[in-house]
This record gives structure tokens, C-alpha cells and sequence, in this order.
């Protein structure tokens, strides 16, 4: 009788297609019953060679490439690489270009936690919120279409400078935005941030002590939920971020302890709000000028090896280059922080519930494109 | 006895923060619609886009530039002679592989590639995702 009732541990597989895993992520899960004992992670499943790729292509067609990383912020990306191309190749970019890249930048910023915002909801099991975080989406969307003409793989941001220079119809637009995200914002927080039963799913779950993250090399709104006031716009200004004023959010475990889900997401919600600020304070100082510094036809770097990193929505982005002294990187290296995010997913989805994983996941908001690269 | 208190507590919380919510989901109700009932409907594309290419035949001087620019190699070119006498007989440009960079337009010295505003790329088959562009014109001045 005893042998006939025992319970039984087992393996269940989360993903790849799995509607809560953002891509092609595989979970093994080792369940007993409700519980969930392990959590092994599978990457790969998008795997493009893309650091390969980058060896075989000239810099700027290596570009577009990095739309296709993180695809949900493409603009921080193009700046990532054009930042390490120009830093070795001593390519002065102009001031407006600069404030252009920042303003791409922080929109795409927002597009992106606003994606993020939409699908937490929706693994918390409220649908609502996916709907209202897209049609901003759409709105900030229609804007950067405007500016360069694509409505996900930007390639804004060029070696040198940006694509396109803003037209005072997008300058307009762009306020305009700025505005309704404000009032929308209200809403978000009363549809989702303050819902009780979204605290109860959130508040003391997958908490990520601050040793633990920095241990862990956690970066973005996963190491500024835990309470570290880290932000490389800050703390490693690049393209003139020093320029302007905002506040960097982290988390204060309002809600139950320092660095669980909730302060992750409450970050990315504060993050909006600080984002549209530098976005203001750009077309405020918009200087005049070109947007395109001098770029020779053909690009040929100095012998040297240049990382520049940036602050992606999901944390440090960094590219390490080697030149040789031709056309092509002799050695191209991505430092991806959805990747390192992901690392510690391990470590968190132990001891809890089969939903609690879930959450876990979509707090960390991984792009699986740049995981898997 | 305080768990108990506790777990009506949250009822409340609960039931109260999800009536605030469908406040703001009413509000909406009463709004126009965002979406588009595609493709009935078409978005309207702005000026600038970067879809399906356009190609000028008689600008084009058959320097190749484009070809080489191209990240992904999708352009197809065939010609005849140089310059401004080159005859072309092929330009394909292959969709299954175009990132929609827009570095070939930038690229083009007399500015006779440009992307269009067509963005519909469903087809059936894999061939019929190469746009024969220099056929298409072919076609159009026999006509
Ligand atoms: S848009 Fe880019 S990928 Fe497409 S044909 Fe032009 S250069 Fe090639
Ligand atoms: S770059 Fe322009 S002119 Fe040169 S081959 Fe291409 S389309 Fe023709």
C-alpha cells in the first residue's frame, strides 16, 4: 500500500513554444506536485552566430545586425556598436547626433518596459494591461517610424551620427506622447502596479538579495530591484547623458522585500517616467548642427581592441572589438544582459510554485534574441 | 484568528483595486478605437519608410556599389557595358534575406534605388519573394 501511493517526482518541460517564456526559451522544471524543486534553463534555440557574423561584415554593415539582438530596443543597441567603432576609430560625432541618439534611445527605452509591462500582466494572468502597454507602444512606434522608417529594426543610430534628423512634425508628436504617456502612466499603476492580487503574485517572490545579483552579474532594473543604484547613464556617461537631469529608481521592497519581482517591475515603471523626462529636456536643448560626422568611405579601425557598454533596458550592453587594422573586426564580443540576467534563473526557480517561475521569468524580462545571439 | 482577519483583508484589498481597475477599463470603453481592422483597413505609412524597394533602371549606372554594401548579399545584378550606356538585365532583390537596411539607397550615387511604402510580403512560394526588378521594367516599357 505504501509503495502504491508514493509520490513520485517529475520533469517537466516549459517552453520552447511556451506562451510565457518571450521567445524560445526551454525550462526543465523537477516538479512535486505544485512544487517546483529545480529549474534548469536551455538556451540556443536562436542562436545566429551573430559575434561570427560580425567578423565576416565591414562596421557598417554590421549595424542593421544589432537591430536583431535585442529586438526590443534596437536603437541602444546600433549606439552600443557605433559607440566601440567610433571610440577606436576616433570618429567625432556632432552634438545634435548625440541628443538624437539619446532621445532614440530613451523612446525605445520605453517601448521596451512597455512591452515588458504588458506581458508581466498577462503571466500574472491580467490581460488588460498587454492591451494599454501596446497602445502606447503603437503611438511611441508610429513616431519612430517617422524618424527612420522601420517599426522594430530601427538601424537609427549610424556610424558617425543618426540616419535622419527630426522633422518638426515628429519634435510635435513626440510632446504630444510625452504628455499622454504622463496621464497613462496613473492608469498603469491603477490597473496593475497597485492591484492586490498582482502584489500577492509579485511581493516576495524570486527575491534576489543584493549580494546575490552583484555575485551573479546582474545589471539593468534585475540588480536596480535589488537596491543597487548602478545605471551606466549615470555612473559611465555616454553620448552626453551627463547633460541631463533624472533620478535613477531602484528597488526599496515597498511591498515585501528589497529586490523581488515587484521592485523589478516598479523599477521598469519608474524608469518610464524618467525616461520621458530626458526625453523632454532633449527637445528642449536640441542643439543645431549636422547629424553626421565624418565617416570615410571606407571604415579601416587602427590596430587596438576599444568596449564601450551601454545602458540597454535590460541592463549593460557592451561591445568588445578587436581590430587588426582592416575592414572587418578581427574579434567581435557581445556582452548581452538579458544573457547574464538569465543566469540566475537557476538559482531563483527552487522551493516555489509551477506560477511562481512565471513571474520570476517575466520579472527578469529576458529578449531571447540577444540570450541566444 | 489573525490569518483568518488577514485573508478577508486581502478579499477586500482585492475586490476593491480590481473595481478601480475596471474604472479605468470603462473610461476606455466609451473611447474610439485604436485598432485597425486589417486588411480591410491599411495604416497609413509615413513618408520615409523603408519597405519593398523602388527601382529607376534608366538612372542606374551599373556601378555595383549596392551590391557590395548589402550585408546580406540579396541583390542580384547582370549588365552589359559601364556607366551611363550599361544595359542591366537582371536587379533582383531578394526578400527571404533583405534586413530592410536601407544602406543600399544610401549608398547609390545617381539615387535610383529607393524603399517604397509597400510593406505586404506574403506569398506563397519562396521565388516569388525575389522581386525581378529589372524584368518589371522590361515588362512595363513593352507595354
Ligand atoms: S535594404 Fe539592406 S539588405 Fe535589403 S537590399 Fe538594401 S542593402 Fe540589402
Ligand atoms: S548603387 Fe545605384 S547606380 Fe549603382 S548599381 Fe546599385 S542601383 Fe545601380
Amino acid at each position: 500500500m505504501q509503495d502504491f501511493l508514493q509520490t513520485e517526482e517529475i520533469l517537466v518541460n516549459m517552453g520552447p513554444q511556451h506562451p510565457s517564456t518571450h521567445g524560445v526559451l526551454r525550462l526543465v522544471i523537477r516538479t512535486d506536485g505544485e512544487m517546483v524543486r529545480e529549474t534548469y534553463t536551455h538556451i540556443g534555440y536562436l542562436h545566429r552566430c551573430a559575434e561570427k557574423i560580425g567578423e565576416n561584415l565591414t562596421y557598417k554593415q554590421f549595424v542593421p545586425y544589432t537591430d536583431r539582438l535585442d529586438y526590443l530596443a534596437s536603437i541602444n543597441n546600433n549606439l552600443g556598436f557605433c559607440l566601440a567603432v567610433e571610440n577606436l576609430a576616433q570618429i567625432e560625432v556632432p552634438e545634435r547626433a548625440a541628443y538624437l541618439r539619446v532621445m532614440g534611445a530613451e523612446m525605445n527605452r520605453i517601448a521596451s518596459h512597455l512591452v515588458s509591462y504588458g506581458t508581466l500582466g498577462m503571466e500574472a494572468g491580467a490581460f488588460t494591461p498587454f492591451f494599454y502597454g501596446f497602445r502606447e507602444r503603437e503611438q511611441l512606434v508610429a513616431i519612430i517610424e517617422k524618424m527612420c522608417g522601420a517599426r522594430l529594426t530601427y538601424h537609427y543610430a549610424r556610424l558617425g551620427g543618426v540616419m535622419r534628423d527630426i522633422t518638426p512634425e515628429i519634435a510635435r508628436d513626440t510632446r504630444e506622447f510625452v504628455r499622454t504617456m504622463e496621464q497613462r502612466w496613473e492608469e498603469y499603476n491603477t490597473l496593475l502596479s497597485f492591484n492586490e492580487i498582482f502584489i500577492k503574485r509579485t511581493a516576495n517572490v524570486g527575491i534576489i538579495p543584493r549580494d546575490m545579483a552583484i555575485g551573479y552579474g546582474l545589471t539593468g532594473p534585475c540588480l536596480r530591484g535589488s537596491g543597487v543604484e548602478w545605471d551606466l547613464r549615470k555612473d559611465d556617461p555616454y553620448s552626453l547623458y551627463e547633460r541631463f537631469a533624472f533620478t535613477v529608481p531602484y528597488g526599496d521592497g515597498r511591498m515585501g522585500t528589497v529586490g523581488d519581482s515587484w521592485d523589478r517591475y516598479w523599477v521598469r515603471m519608474v524608469e518610464i517616467k524618467e525616461s520621458l523626462k530626458i526625453i523632454t529636456q532633449v527637445l528642449d536643448g536640441l542643439p543645431e548642427g549636422p547629424i553626421m560626422g565624418k565617416v570615410p568611405r571606407v571604415l579601416k579601425l587602427p590596430v587596438g581592441e576599444a568596449y564601450m557598454r551601454v545602458e540597454n533596458p535590460r541592463g549593460e550592453l557592451g561591445f568588445y572589438l578587436v581590430s587588426d587594422g582592416g575592414t572587418k573586426p578581427y574579434r567581435l564580443r557581445i556582452r548581452g544582459p538579458s544573457f547574464c540576467n538569465l543566469s540566475i534563473m537557476n538559482a531563483l526557480g527552487r522551493e516555489c510554485l509551477v506560477a511562481d517561475v512565471v513571474m520570476i521569468l517575466g520579472s527578469i524580462d529576458v529578449v531571447l534574441g540577444e540570450v541566444d545571439r | 484568528m489573525r490569518a483568518v482577519a488577514n485573508y478577508f483583508r486581502d478579499i477586500v484589498a482585492a475586490i476593491y483595486t480590481i473595481t478601480l481597475g475596471l474604472g479605468v477599463t470603462m473610461k476606455c470603453l466609451f473611447s474610439k478605437p485604436v485598432t485597425l481592422q486589417y486588411p480591410d483597413e491599411r495604416p497609413e505609412v509615413p513618408d520615409g519608410y523603408r519597405g519593398i524597394h523602388t527601382y529607376e533602371i534608366e538612372k542606374c549606372i551599373a556601378c555595383n556599389l549596392c551590391v557590395q554594401i548589402c550585408p546580406i548579399t540579396c541583390i542580384t545584378l547582370a549588365y552589359e557595358g559601364k556607366g551611363k550606356n550599361a544595359v542591366i538585365h537582371q536587379y533582383d532583390i531578394d526578400y527571404t534575406k533583405c534586413l530592410f537596411c536601407h544602406l543600399c539607397c544610401e549608398v547609390c550615387p545617381t539615387d535610383c534605388v529607393h524603399m517604397g511604402k509597400e510593406f505586404d510580403l506574403a506569398s506563397y512560394t519562396r521565388a516569388e519573394c525575389v522581386i525581378p526588378f529589372a524584368k518589371a521594367a522590361a515588362v512595363q516599357k513593352q507595354e
